[in-house]
């Protein structure tokens, strides 16, 4: 039949390619800051995607394959232009290592209300935003775009043991953040009382794998330490 | 493990990476320490609330979508565009010959509407699903058929000394009824979407335009309307030589 060939590949980078270009012009965004240059980065991230088809593996996660050549692709720009600053490990953990019970947040006696929720959504970007850049890829591509640490680990070449350190200390930075934030506005009740509420092992278990299923996280065991 | 580990790991833990042999001990652990379980709790609600928090994210602009879309699909000669065919008579005698010349093709910006891609798509869909046709035989007797069956007037969409009409089949695009006409032409089956046009002003029946003309989904497209019939011709052709066949369908 007519160029059956080709419409095998196009249905494929239709299915397993295309779909994905929010995302990637999203993490784009992150990357650039500007919406002109994210929208550039993404179709040259296809571009080079599509002349470089024959190496995608279909059935594999397309998704991660985009972002690799994207991520690689903004490198090589960068390197171009101006040498990388480096925030890497250059932020202090000050006070983060006080215990994640400290930034929990109860706010009039709601249990399940958390400081978050009072907060308009562009200042949690805004905090977002305002993370050390290697911190910031890795909480977004991990919370946001729900990549495997495996897979970002290969998105940002660098090794697994960094990613989780990067997540773990991007996440409590953006927590500190937030509570300082929400001190300033003074949604934070201050001296407040340790409320510990006791759960029950099951209770924990049951919203661990809700959150796990919202997730997307099929993903258990891709990792070790 | 003990309550400063658990703190340590407490990402890994609820992201889902750790092994099973890891995910015991955790679990171990929480089973008997109250404090570490109100800890989990409370990690899971934060993140809960900041990810509902991190939405609505931005989308990439209509445009940029669709000049990647084209590029990605090779589609890049072939935009969409609109060709005005206009008629050198004032009627169109129904299922007459008529050798219509291309007076004037009108690249208009690349119009995209749901309408149009909505209707493409049936197309595309009905086209590879291969449905077999209700009726065969010769055009006078699909015809006799189809019109028995149908509250529009249908007309032959493709009148080509090459083109021949197989069959044909009734369907529905929307909530509209169509036909699916099926051609061979040369090597190759065509087949032809036709739903009556939207009531429109009697000036466009003397002119047939052409909506489409492209590829979609490895096939070739030609979309072409009037003011009766709305028609999608679909085949494994380039879409340039498909559409040759259309102007001298009435």
């Amino acid at each position: 039949m007519f160029n059956s060939g080709r419409r095998q590949r196009q249905r494929l980078i239709e299915h397993e390619l295309l779909p994905h270009m929010d995302s990637l012009f999203r993490y784009a965004l992150h990357l650039t800051r500007s919406r002109e240059r994210a929208e550039e980065l993404t179709q040259d991230t296809f571009t080079k995607a599509v002349e470089n088809f024959e190496k995608f593996q279909p059935g594999t996660n397309g998704k991660a394959w985009l972002f690799r050549i994207m991520v690689n692709h903004h490198i090589n720009l960068a390197k171009k232009k101006r040498p990388e600053v480096t925030y890497l490990d250059t932020v202090e953990p000050t006070n983060l290592e006080a215990g994640l019970g400290e930034l929990m947040v109860r706010t009039h006696g709601d249990p399940e209300d958390t400081l978050v929720s009072k907060l308009a959504m562009s200042q949690i970007q805004e905090a977002i935003e305002a993370l050390p850049p290697d911190f910031r890829s890795v909480l977004i591509l991990a919370d946001l775009e729900e990549f495997s640490y495996k897979e970002i680990s290969e998105m940002l070449d660098c090794p697994l043991g960094t990613v989780m350190s990067r997540l773990h200390r991007g996440r409590r930075i953006l927590r500190v953040k937030l509570l300082d934030l929400g001190r300033q506005m003074g949604l934070v009740e201050e001296a407040e009382e340790e409320v510990v509420e006791d759960m029950e092992f099951g209770e924990v278990m049951a919203s661990l794998s809700e959150y796990r299923r919202k997730r997307g996280s099929a993903q258990a065991g891709t990792g070790s330490r | 493990m003990d309550c400063k580990e658990i703190a340590s790991y407490l990402h890994l833990y609820l992201d889902g990476e750790f092994d099973g042999k890891d995910s015991a001990a955790v679990e171990e652990h929480l089973r008997h320490c109250g404090a570490c379980r109100a800890q989990v709790n409370a990690e899971i609600n934060f993140q809960n609330a900041l990810r509902s928090r991190m939405s609505p994210p931005p989308r990439i602009s209509d445009a940029r979508r669709r000049r990647i879309t084209e590029a990605a699909l090779g589609l890049g000669q072939q935009r969409e565009r609109r060709f005005l065919l206009s008629w050198p008579g004032l009627l169109m005698p129904a299922g007459g010959l008529v050798a219509a010349a291309v007076l004037a093709v009108l690249l208009m910006p690349p119009t995209n509407s749901p309408e149009v891609d909505g209707f493409i798509q049936e197309t595309v869909a009905a086209h590879e699903s291969e449905l077999p046709v209700e009726i065969s035989g010769d055009e006078a007797s699909i015809m006799a058929y189809i019109r028995a069956r149908t509250r529009f007037d249908p007309q032959p969409p493709i009148q080509h000394a090459d083109a021949k009409l197989v069959g044909a089949r009734l369907t529905r695009v929307g909530n509209q009824m169509a036909v699916i006409y099926r051609y061979q032409y040369k090597d190759h089956p065509i087949s032809v979407v036709q739903t009556p046009a939207d009531a429109t002003s009697d000036d466009q029946i003397k002119q047939q335009l052409v909506r489409f003309s492209g590829e979609r989904g490895g096939h070739g497209v030609t979309m072409f309307e009037n003011g009766n019939y709305r028609n999608a011709a679909i085949a494994d052709l380039p879409s340039g030589e498909l559409l040759r066949l259309v102007p001298a369908s009435y």
